[in-house]
């Protein structure tokens, strides 16, 4: 993780006062909350300013959820009193979500805000939020589109708080997701057009927890390519895991999990990888 | 995407190993241990020959269990044995 500078936290800061103030204008919120980087740091920031009695950070479960990043989700809202509900969503039932297209995440999204933002009306709460920050629009979003849909805001993006800012600013607040890595949900690991089950989505989990069992941190991805999974590590520890030995272990510790063949990518981790691969978007 | 002449420029660079283009993807499986660790120790020229053939990514098999190249199959077993 990158140091960030003194200028920077200085302006990050002012930018938390004007969510601050934002957060207050709306008096309660409900916010979408998977319990990242992003979404962990609005919901603290949001009881502090408003006071847990105004907060519901809802979860939405489902088999594209990991379950280590439940936990993470659940430790962040115990420690810092943020008030919890889960929904399970059912976006595996929608055959336009399974047949994996290059807006998959619209549908999952459309599933995700169609229940939450009633469940947050019937609690009288009018404004649900998300963790959409001002770095997100410069990739291949389509689930922004269901957000604008369903009426959802985006406070960090409306006040331009970028990751890095986010990640300072939490890490200052002692939010333990401060350095976690980027973390979308499972289906991501699947190439477009190729069907996302709960059979694949539960073998790529596994594989990924296997992983961090063997220590691995850092950005990973296991990549699903039918019978191959390929790894995508970060600098740091791709070069360590090419070493022979090790790369025994990961080797078996992915085959354990499910998978016939496992290959390690030579570049390493890169986020949207797949969107590459599968020309969604420019190499 | 061409595996074969990904293939022909590894084993140019003294380099010996499968080559199978998945799309985009070049998943390349050495042939033994020291050719694995040759690969890994140079995978930016590595990663550079297979863009220069047309991938996007380029993969290290990790000790490959079963190869699916005919080239490699010589030993077999014929159709009735």
């Amino acid at each position: 993780m990158m140091p960030i500078e003194p200028a920077t936290i200085a302006t990050a800061r002012e930018k938390e006062i004007a969510l601050v103030a934002w957060l207050r204008e709306r008096g309660r919120v409900a916010i979408g909350f998977s319990g990242g980087v992003d979404s962990a740091y609005l919901a603290c920031v949001a009881v502090d300013a408003l006071g847990s009695a105004n907060v519901l950070a809802i979860i939405g479960k489902s088999a594209s959820y990991p379950a280590a990043q439940w936990a993470a989700a659940r430790g962040v809202a115990d420690r810092f009193g943020v008030p919890v509900l889960e929904i399970d969503t059912h976006e595996m039932e929608d055959p336009r979500y399974a047949a994996n297209p290059a807006n998959r995440c619209y549908f999952c999204k459309t599933e995700l805000w169609s229940l939450l933002v009633p469940a947050a009306r019937e609690r009288g709460i009018d404004t649900v939020i998300d963790g959409t920050n001002a770095d997100d629009m410069a990739g291949h979003r389509p689930g922004a589109v269901a957000a604008n849909e369903n009426a959802v805001e985006s406070p960090l993006l409306i006040i331009g708080l970028t990751k890095a800012e986010i990640r300072a600013l939490s890490q200052e607040r002692d939010i333990p997701t401060w350095a976690q890595p980027s973390s979308p949900c499972l289906s991501s690991r699947i190439p477009y057009g190729i069907a996302v089950t709960a059979t694949r989505l539960a073998t790529i989990e596994r594989a990924e927890a296997a992983l961090r069992e063997l220590g691995i941190s850092g950005d990973l991805r296991v990549r699903y390519h039918d019978d191959l999974a390929r790894v995508e590590l970060g600098s740091v520890e791709l070069e360590r895991w090419l070493e022979p030995e090790a790369s025994e272990r990961l080797a078996a510790a992915v085959r354990n999990a499910g998978f016939e063949r496992v290959a390690i990518d030579l570049r390493g981790f890169r986020s949207g990888s797949l969107n590459v691969l599968t020309g969604v978007s420019a190499a | 995407m061409s595996a074969a002449g990904l293939r022909s420029a590894l084993v140019a660079a003294g380099l010996e190993a499968e080559v199978e283009g998945r799309e985009r993807l070049a998943l390349i499986s050495p042939t033994d241990a020291v050719e694995a660790r040759a690969i890994a120790e140079r995978r930016g020229e590595v990663m550079a020959l297979a863009i220069a053939h047309g991938f996007s990514h380029a993969a290290l098999e990790l000790a490959p269990t079963r190869r699916r190249s005919p080239a490699l199959q010589t030993d077999a077993a014929l159709p009735g044995d």
